[in-house]
Parts: C-alpha cells; structure tokens; sequence
C-alpha cells in the first residue's frame, strides 16, 4: 500500500495518481510553446510550499507588480506608460525582467522578493532576436538601422527547464483583486546568446537541477543567491533555430526557418 | 458541464471540467493563490476521495470536492 496525500491507496492507483500529475505538469501551461510577456498573461510557476521541501505548480502572471503599486489601473500605468494631468509623459517601467547583478541592491523593488519568494519559471524555449547591420554597398560599413531576425532557443534534449524567477503577491487595494506576479531573472548572455541577442547581450538565468532546487529551497546567503542569478547556463547545452519574423501569429511559432541571407552563428563556443 | 461556479465559504469560484488522456481533472481558480487541480481517486478500501493533483491541498480538495459532488450527481 502507498499513500497519496496522506490517504492509503493501492499502488495501481498511485501510479495512476503520480502519471496524472505529469500529464498535467504537460498540460495547459507547458502545452503553450509562447509567451509573449509584454500581454502581461500568466505563466507555469513552481512555487514553494512554505517550511516544506516541497512546490506546487501555479499561474502567476508575468510582469512584477511592486507593492507601492496600489490599483490594476495604477499597474497598466507603469507598465506601459501615460501622460498626467500636466501633459507630462511617464515612461513605461519595465518588470518582466530583474537583472542578477542589481537583485539585492539596497532599495531595489526586487531585493525583498529574491530574499524571500525566489521561484522556477517553467519553459519549453524561449525567443530573442538577432541584430544584424547590413554593409552600405557603396561605402561598405554598416548602415545605421537593423535587419532584426528572430530564433528559437532550446535545451538540448530537454522538454522543459528552469528559469530563475522571483515573485510577489499583490492586490488592489480598490477591488480586492489578488494575483501573484512574478520576473525572470537576467544574466550576462553566453558565448552563444551573445551572438543572437547581440543587442543587449543578456540572458534568462537556466538553472540546472541541482541549481533549481538550491534556488528554490536553499538556505542561501546574499553571495550565494547572487552566484545563483548570475550563473550561466553552457552555450554548448542548447540549441537554436531562425524562426519566422511572424511568429507571434503563428500555428507552431518555434517552427525553423531559414534566412538565405543571414550571416550563420560562430557554433563552436 | 465544462464550467461551473461554486460558492466556498462566501466567495464565488469558478471550477472548469478538463479530460486528460481520458481522465478527470477539476481546475478552481482560488482567489488568493493559483488555481487548485484536483481529480476523484480510490482509496484502498475501494471508496472514492477527492485529492489535490499533485499532492499537497488535501483538505481544501475534499472541502471543494463536497461542494461539486451535489452538482455532479444532479447532472
């Protein structure tokens, strides 16, 4: 006999009960090959279950609400920007994303959810874009603006991988509306990522197992949550593919496709 | 009967019918957290419980479960 929530079970039945966990594990969150983050839309999350070694997959939604945020309209503002009753326009504030080297900067909207609520981010790949400045064929430098080509990156032999993320509860303070949102953390990009996203030069943080796990239910000092953020997944662990530029619209948005023109990637990194 | 709402101690929830492979899953949007997934199981003596998938919200699966049954049986 087994047990299955604390409730005795046949052991045809917890099997049954352990498969169907991964099948969900598969379903609905996973079976989503794109997230686009700035529709804000919820993402799979592996969050821990307090004082336990232990997590539960949940929809938290992608783009980190600080809690001086106090209503959803007050949120839209900062994600996308408004003019006040002056004409004076305030720039969107960008959370998607926290980047490893300022996490625990003193008085950084970040600091108290990587110290407390750290967090898995589940992904099947992910998309970057690729700058490349064509040569003036007169001049032959590069001219000013760019051809922007999409990929597709993935871990090899891999379904699925760990991003490190951080999260934080938030309500409105005029609805009641509570939800949980949460940031993928950034690293300086690999070999690899450097040369597709050439732009920023930055990375998600893909942690490997033993990382995932220390991330997500770790005792962990400043100095160790900072090694954690800032870790590099290996160029030579993932693969890449050019996508097609309207891949957001597309059936099978990770679906390869080739760019005759397109200058080939340095592999051997 | 793909969804449904509820009412669990005052608040409204939505519990949405989803097969997988063939078996049963019933997803509740909670207010205050990420959604709950829970299925029907068999315990050893042969009787059916309602359980959180994967493990870790017994009790809330069986305080939601009871409150779906009804509705269940009603169909």
């Amino acid at each position: 006999m087994c047990y299955y929530n604390g409730v005795k079970v046949t052991r045809t039945e917890f099997i049954r009960l352990k498969q169907l966990e991964k099948l969900i594990a598969n379903y609905d969150f996973l079976s989503k090959p794109l997230q686009i983050g700035f529709e804000y839309k919820p993402h799979a999350v592996l969050k821990r279950i307090p004082n336990k070694e232990d997590f539960e997959i949940v929809e938290m939604e992608w783009g980190f609400i600080p809690s001086y945020i106090k209503t959803r309209d007050e949120a839209t503002k900062m994600r996308f920007g408004y003019k006040d009753d002056n004409g004076i326009f305030h720039p969107m504030i960008l959370t998607l994303n926290a980047v490893s080297e300022e996490l625990l900067f003193p008085r950084k909207i970040f600091r108290e959810a990587t110290l407390n609520r750290r967090c898995l981010v589940l992904s099947t790949g992910f998309f970057e874009w690729r700058h490349v400045f064509p040569l003036n064929k007169k001049t032959g430098k590069p001219l000013k603006t760019a051809i922007k080509y999409p990929y597709y990156i993935k871990l090899k032999n891999r379904e699925y991988f760990f991003m490190a993320g951080i999260w934080q509860p938030w309500t409105d303070i005029s609805t009641g509306e509570h939800v949980e949102t949460f940031a993928i953390v950034t690293t300086k990009a690999n070999a690899l990522m450097e040369q597709i996203h050439n732009s920023k030069k930055r990375m998600p943080t893909i942690l490997n197992e033993d990382l995932a796990w220390e991330w997500l239910f770790g005792d962990l000092d400043e100095k160790r949550i900072s090694e954690i953020a800032q870790w590099q997944f290996p160029s030579n662990e993932m693969e890449v593919c050019t996508i097609a530029k309207d891949f957001r619209e597309a059936l099978e948005p990770a679906e390869p496709y080739i760019y005759e023109d397109l200058p080939a990637l340095e592999l051997a990194v | 009967m793909d969804r449904f709402d509820i009412n669990y101690k005052g608040q409204l929830l939505n519990v949405q019918v989803v097969d997988i492979n063939g078996q049963r899953i019933y997803r509740i949007q909670l207010p205050s957290s990420g959604p709950l997934l829970m299925t029907r199981a068999k315990n050893a003596d042969g009787v059916y419980f309602w359980t959180s998938v994967p493990e870790g919200k017994q009790k809330l699966a069986e305080e939601i479960g009871s409150l779906i049954e009804p509705l269940l049986k009603s169909q």
